[in-house]
């Protein structure tokens, strides 16, 4: 017991006599912890964060009507939505086309869901506003805005090919993809459902769905429908090849950084060690065995160890914050499981740094490293 | 005296000094490897997302607008224009031909299978192609729309009549992988017959529902040689910024030097404006989907491999200055004999900061190979292909490693400074 008390007041000693020491190697293992606990949240966030990025690249599943039908229902079309997880629906546009007339020019009219296309494809430009859905406003896309001679605040009137029913519509914006929407009139699914005569009816249907492409493909092959539901390979098959580049590029930086600054960490508890030789000297001096001279430092390391990797898992953890507002907009979840093992990585590297340097500073002659030389 | 007194230093402790580069070439290392990955960075991760696609589609100006739908079929070819195919190799004459990887022309009609109306369309499939340069190049669907997946033969680029028939198509017509089959084409010269020997089953993805031929094939029955509908073209480019983005919206309100600096940057609107210059009367226009999002995703790895380099400094800083305090401290002794014996603080600073930078110099010269040995295992193993040497990766390294080396002094400098000759010499 009154060891036990001797040993206490040996550490506290020693980390409170030797305050600027003290302060070196603790902020060398926060230092060092910090850079851990940051990179390896951000590492472990990243895969999710990237694949939210790259939905930016449009929709990765196709809802088409079933081989014998023109049109997909309403209904059907969101009973096979339903079968997704919340999370992972990012959104889903349905689109009905028909051939329209304004003026003397033949072009397609589009109806679909203004809310879900800025989710599925945030990459439309539009000139001007996005219209209200379920106002009599549309969208021109750029080629047919020049044919048209049409801009924002301008109203058209359009007509139906087939059933000759008319529209008085305001443009709102002029839309460029480079895409085929680029030819279009594009309203509001109901409105275009009105004019067109297919009420409740749906063309094709596009969706963005978070999942790697075996996820996807589970997914559209297990359910249950008469829809034809595809994933787009262009676009799943490039973001799963893309995001195991990435991953890995991430993951060989993140290790070197980790692997050198548990090297510098270690390098200078080694030299803080070296210098207290003397110390070690008058201990053994004093009749200290190598044993409990061993099992002192130990514990020095262990409460240096505690303590660096306590304050560098809190200064981490704000830097991995950082790097996720900057880089993803978004904080980085909080993980229970880095703090016990930045704690741990911090007390084994500190113990190390102690013990490859001890062993050599036990071998010396008392009287010889006292006396100075 | 001073390179005396340097050269002791270096020689008597020689262990500490040895720890300490091989802790500075530690820190160089981490900063050389990260720094040269990060700046070859951009073209190696715009390369990966090529694997979307043609970020770029040129089209005949046109007068009526083209009635496409999704999922519908309308015949394409009804009042459509041209592009001549011998203009394409032009396309590899622009100012940014360098960037330009690749380009597939295509040509559509409908055609009859046992009375069901399909779409054909003639393409390149791995066309070798010379350049006005003397160069070759090898392009077509192949290298750029990388999710095909075909099973089977790829048809040649000859007038063969080879097809790969999309997977979907193939069940529902009964063809397999070898068959022959016979389409019913209309021609300005009215409908005719051709035969069609299936060498391959292909799976696209999307759009289920064409057969696939060789251009010069479909050119011919059609009587339309020399003519191709669009051209899809893929693009290394640079993420917009403020610059393409007032380019974008008017042209003509650049100043001439502003102009100058869009037209040699390579934004993927420079590169269509390019392109209509040298094919005339095209539309060369961005597919936004890929174009844009391949900015997007290309500017957050960047920000990201910066702030993993940032890190990767602080660290390397770190070591470096906690291992120059800690050996100041350890030489205190030292310090305070040359105080004794009359030396004022300036000579003692100086000799530190000499024996910083030599260590910092070595450390960082070491730490430059062996860092730069570890891009390449980075380049190989994620990208399989070299990092290029950058030479602006060496003076950074090795100002960091001297800078850091010194500054570490510089926070010791205190210390020197206060230090009480009596005091440390006794022991204390």
């Amino acid at each position: 017991m009154l060891k036990f008390r001797m040993y206490l007041r040996l550490l506290k000693g020693a980390v409170t006599k030797r305050k600027s020491r003290m302060i070196i190697s603790l902020l060398a293992i926060a230092l060092g912890s910090a850079v851990i606990s940051a990179l390896v949240s951000v590492y472990f966030d990243m895969g999710v964060k990237m694949r939210k990025e790259l939905r930016t690249y449009g929709a990765n599943v196709v809802v088409a009507p079933s081989p014998k039908k023109d049109f997909i229902s309403a209904k059907e079309l969101e009973s096979v939505m339903d079968t997704l997880p919340k999370d992972n629906l990012i959104g889903y546009a349905p689109y009905i086309y028909g051939v329209v007339r304004t003026g003397d020019s033949r072009l397609v009219a589009a109806g679909t869901d203004f809310t879900q296309v800025k989710k599925v494809s945030p990459y439309w430009h539009v000139e001007g506003q996005w219209p209200d859905s379920d106002t009599k406003s549309i969208l021109v896309g750029i080629a047919a805005a020049r044919q048209l001679g049409v801009g924002p605040g301008d109203s058209i009137i359009i007509m139906s090919e087939e059933n000759k029913q008319w529209l008085k519509a305001e443009v709102t914006g002029v839309v460029e993809t480079g895409g085929t929407e680029d030819n279009q009139i594009i309203m509001s699914l109901n409105i275009a459902q009105q004019l067109l005569d297919k009420k409740g009816k749906i063309n094709i249907a596009y969706a963005s769905v978070l999942g790697d492409i075996g996820t996807v493909e589970r997914w559209t092959t297990n359910l249950d429908s008469d829809l034809r539901v595809e994933p787009v390979k262009k676009i799943s098959q490039a973001e799963g090849k893309i995001l195991e580049r990435i991953r890995s590029l991430v993951y060989l930086v993140v290790i070197i950084i980790l692997g050198s600054t548990l090297l510098c960490v270690t390098t200078t508890a080694m030299a803080m060690i070296m210098e207290r030789r003397q110390e070690i000297a008058l201990k053994k001096a004093l009749g200290a065995d190598n044993k409990s001279v061993i099992y002192e430092f130990l514990g020095e390391s262990t409460v240096l160890g505690l303590l660096g990797g306590a304050a560098g898992w809190i200064i981490g953890y704000g830097l991995a914050q950082g790097i996720g507002l900057s880089v993803f907009n978004s904080l980085v979840s909080f993980r229970w499981q880095v703090i016990p093992a930045v704690l741990a990585t911090a007390v084994l590297l500190s113990c190390i740094a102690c013990l490859i340097p001890i062993n050599k500073a036990l071998a010396v002659d008392p009287a010889v490293t006292l006396k100075g030389e | 005296m001073f390179f005396r007194m340097l050269k002791k230093s270096f020689l008597q402790g020689k262990k500490n000094k040895l720890l300490a580069i091989v802790t500075i070439a530690f820190g160089a290392t981490l900063a050389s490897a990260v720094l040269s990955v990060s700046l070859d960075i951009g073209d190696k991760v715009n390369k990966e997302l090529k694997s979307y696609g043609a970020n770029l589609i040129v089209k005949p100006k046109m007068e009526a607008l083209p009635l496409d739908m999704p999922g519908t079929n309308i015949d394409p070819l009804a009042d459509q224009r041209y592009i001549s195919e011998d203009e394409l190799p032009n396309i590899k004459m622009i100012f940014w031909r360098h960037n330009i990887l690749g380009f597939v022309p295509s040509l559509s009609t409908s055609v009859s299978i046992e009375e069901q109306d399909v779409k054909l369309m003639g393409t390149w499939f791995n066309k070798k192609m010379v350049i006005p340069t003397g160069e070759t190049l090898r392009t077509g669907v192949k290298s750029i729309k990388t999710w095909w997946d075909v099973n089977g033969n790829w048809p040649g680029d000859n007038n063969e009549p080879e097809a790969l028939i999309q997977q979907k198509l193939a069940q529902s017509l009964n063809i397999a992988n070898g068959d022959k089959f016979t389409v019913t084409l209309t021609t300005e010269q009215g409908r005719k017959t051709s035969q069609l020997k299936v060498v391959g089953i292909v799976s696209t993805g999307s759009n289920e529902g064409s057969i696939f031929v060789p251009l010069n094939w479909l050119q011919e029955q059609l009587g339309k040689d020399n003519q191709v509908q669009q051209v899809e073209v893929s693009a290394l480019t640079t993420p917009e910024n403020a610059l393409a983005r007032k380019a974008a919206i008017d042209l003509e309100s650049l100043s001439s030097d502003e102009f100058e600096t869009w037209y040699c940057t390579a934004y993927v609107d420079s590169i269509a404006y390019q392109i209509e210059e040298v094919i005339p009367g095209v539309e060369a226009k961005q597919l936004r989907q890929v174009a844009q999002s391949e900015g997007k995703v290309l500017s957050k790895i960047q920000l990201l491999m910066a702030l993993l380099t940032v890190v990767a400094l602080l660290s390397s800083i770190l070591g470096i200055s906690n291992l120059m305090t800690a050996s100041v401290l350890e030489r205190s002794k030292e310090i305070g004999l040359y105080k004794a014996l009359g030396a004022s603080n300036l000579p003692v600073i100086y000799l530190f900061m000499a024996e910083a930078l030599l260590i910092g110099l070595a450390g960082g010269i070491v730490g430059y190979g062996i860092g730069f040995g570890f891009a390449q295992i980075i380049g190989k193993s994620v990208f399989s292909s070299t990092i290029a040497f950058k030479p602006l990766v060496i003076p950074m390294v090795l100002m960091l490693s001297t800078g850091v080396g010194i500054l570490g002094t510089i926070s010791a400098m205190g210390t020197i400074v206060k230090l009480q000759p009596a005091e440390v010499l006794h022991g204390r």
